[in-house]
């Protein structure tokens, strides 16, 4: 078979360049956690072949840690809620020890409704109060609309804490505060922990391929490939994904292969908004999910911003307006286990998404149905072999 | 064809573990397990490829339960009203008693499995469920069997529709049995079973020209002949012969990878 890989660097010259000094005070700046992206002063010409392939190691919602996003704390759980809306008097009592087995069958049945119904399978047929959501100005993500973008409703933007404005990301709004996101320990919530492993385990592995690179500078006509692939990414000891491992994009159905127009600007990588489509399949290695609708990473109008980095790698983020019941999908495939045992309320997270969602605009009712989101993308060099012919695309499925 | 008549006597017989893996337009395609189907059942040949339909042609489709969870507890009771208006369900025999149910979700009013019934996990490919209209059949233990109302004979229209709810049932013939070396395996492509490595690479003969630069179907060192199969100890590594012929492994699991004068070799 022809050999296709791709060109990935393994560090670039300006490291050389900058030297060990300069290298570190970058990453300093960046933090351990940072999201925003660094331009280096030089960046080094592009290969010959103008193509650069990637891994993406970090996929994950760009959480701000701090008591200014969520003053009253995180949003309580299940029981915790049920006791919240009972009378004093009655809350007092079933806090007792003793009504521990009261306490605990009726905020169970909370959970439940008519035939069968439970607040996660079917959450449209529970009515529940809104949930805390974040009231910190400030998150991380981009600006969707250009500020009032005519399919958008109304809504509240954010500033990032590096001093841009007009940033959509009405998920992380919501979402923010939930225990999730944030975590309790001022580090990340499940979410983040949970994302990298189905990275590292293959199933939702992304890699991204440029062609057609001039300069890593300014370049006004960069082709992106941004895909999944079925290769484990190899890693160290620790779970560091390796660089200059070899992907290939996947060819089997359903397979996810992003063609985007970018551009280069002073370093920075900015592709045209589109519907971008990746694997989020919450079924254990499996082709779809255990129960329910199949699940995917579906960002519509999105966009994605990379800066180049003195390690070779890209960091920046992927934007985007998300279907609201895509962001509960995986408690919902959980069932009634996912209020029982992780105590979620997906009724209550589904209402306040729709309370603030802000696109995706149903052309019959003027309802938006989607919120802006981002994630936080950071990518490292890897060889990826590209299939852009595969037999397994996704035919015309009739609506 | 044998036609099917006593659903629970067919369960019986098919108490085997059969692979229900879905039958959506983006995922590949489990092969049949049987070839006895409902009464009217039969499979017909469109230009998308093999699909089951009932006695008019019509193309079966099926709900996919697991996708319905969200507006029904019971999905197997979704298809009312509007649905029902544009979809007629493939009803079994009056009077025929169901086989399975759409299990209940972790935490809720569980329900084993009743005795006598099937978890669609393990389904054969056609049971009965109860449905809005009486039994129903089920294909491949998620799938509630429907053609559209409307619909002209053949037409696959709306396979995929409603975010992969609705799916032609497409057609596998059951996987031969082979008896063959333990690296030998089967592959449905391009409209038939083709041997095939392993990792699905297809098998081929043909006579390799010097400087032969085809890859042979490699064979251990105490490897013993089985049926058709032999050992060439000839070259330098042992190589399997079938029925005589030297068998070579394609670069790719597509007839496209097969080098001229090779022939691809069939169960």
């Amino acid at each position: 078979m022809k050999d296709t890989r791709r060109w990935a660097p393994a560090a670039w010259p300006a490291l050389r360049v900058m030297g060990l000094g300069g290298c570190a005070a970058v990453l300093l700046a960046l933090g351990p956690s940072g999201v925003a992206e660094t331009t280096p002063t030089k960046l080094p010409a592009p290969p010959a072949n103008g193509e650069m392939g990637f891994v993406v190691t970090e996929f994950v919602p760009p959480v701000i840690q701090g008591k200014d996003a969520c003053p009253k704390g995180t949003v309580p759980k299940i029981k915790d809620q049920f006791l919240l809306g009972l009378p004093e008097a009655e809350r007092t009592r079933l806090s007792l020890k003793e009504n521990e087995k009261e306490f605990t069958a009726k905020w169970q049945a909370s959970v439940f409704g008519k035939n069968g119904t439970n607040i996660c399978s079917q959450p449209d047929m529970f009515t529940r109060p809104d949930m805390r959501t974040v009231e910190s100005k400030y998150a991380w993500g981009l600006d969707l609309d250009g500020g009032k973008g005519k399919d958008s409703c109304e809504h509240d933007e954010f500033a990032t804490p590096d001093g841009a404005s007009g940033i959509d990301n009405q998920e992380y709004r919501v979402m923010g505060c939930t225990l999730e996101w944030r975590g309790s320990d001022g580090i990340g919530g499940d979410i983040a922990v949970g994302m990298r492993q189905f990275h590292a385990s293959g199933e939702w592995t992304q890699v991204i391929l440029l062609k057609g690179v001039d300069s890593l500078e300014n370049d006004l006509d960069v082709t992106v490939i941004y895909a999944n692939t079925p290769d484990r990414p190899p890693q160290d000891s620790k779970g560091n994904f390796l660089r200059g491992g070899s992907f290939t994009v996947s060819d089997k159905a359903p397979r996810n292969r992003n063609a985007l127009k970018g551009r280069i600007v002073n370093g920075v990588l900015t592709t045209d908004p589109q519907d971008i489509k990746l694997v989020e399949t919450w079924g254990q290695g499996g082709a779809r999910d255990l129960r329910g609708n199949r699940t995917k990473f579906d960002y519509r109008r999105a966009r994605l911003r990379l800066a180049f980095q003195p390690d070779g790698s890209l960091r920046g983020m992927l934007g985007g307006y998300k279907p609201v019941f895509d962001i509960i999908q995986s408690p919902a495939l959980g069932g009634a286990g996912s209020a029982l045992v992780a105590g979620i309320d997906c009724a209550q997270y589904l209402q306040t998404l729709r309370k603030y969602a802000d696109g995706i605009r149903d052309p019959k009712t003027g309802k938006c149905t989607g919120v802006s989101g981002a994630m936080r993308v950071i990518a490292i060099p890897a060889f990826v072999n590209d299939l852009p012919g595969a037999a397994g695309s996704l035919k015309k499925v009739a609506k | 064809m044998l036609v099917l008549r006593h659903v629970p006597l067919l369960a019986l017989a098919l108490g085997f573990a059969a692979p229900a893996l879905a039958q959506p337009a983006d995922l590949p395609i489990p092969a049949a397990t049987t070839d006895t189907y409902p009464p009217g059942v039969k499979v017909l040949k469109t230009a998308t490829g093999a699909v089951y339909a009932n006695a008019r042609g019509l193309v079966l489709y099926g709900m996919d339960m697991r996708t319905l969870i969200r507006w029904a507890p019971n999905p197997a009771l979704y298809c009312v009203d509007q649905c029902a208006k544009e979809w007629e369900p493939l009803l079994a025999p009056a009077g025929t008693k169901p086989n399975i149910e759409y299990p209940r979700g972790f935490g809720g009013p569980q329900a084993t499995v009743p005795a006598g019934f099937v978890q669609p996990q393990k389904a054969p490919d056609w049971t009965v469920i109860a449905g809005p209209s009486g039994p129903q059949w089920v294909y491949k233990g998620w799938h509630l069997v429907y053609v559209r109302k409307g619909g002209k004979p053949e037409a696959t229209t709306w396979d995929g529709a409603d975010k992969l709810t609705w799916n032609t049932l497409k057609f596998v013939p059951p996987v031969p049995v082979i008896a063959a070396p333990p690296s030998v395996s089967t592959a449905f492509t391009a409209g038939a079973y083709a041997l095939t490595d392993k990792d699905g690479r297809l098998l081929f003969t043909g006579k390799c020209a010097d400087p032969c630069a085809w890859t042979p179907l490699g064979a251990g060192m105490a490897s013993r002949g089985v049926s058709d199969w032999t050992v060439s100890d000839k070259g330098d590594h042992p190589q399997w012969l079938f029925r005589g012929q030297p068998v070579w492994v394609s670069a790719e699991a597509t007839a496209a990878s097969v080098p001229a004068g090779g022939a691809v070799l069939r169960p």
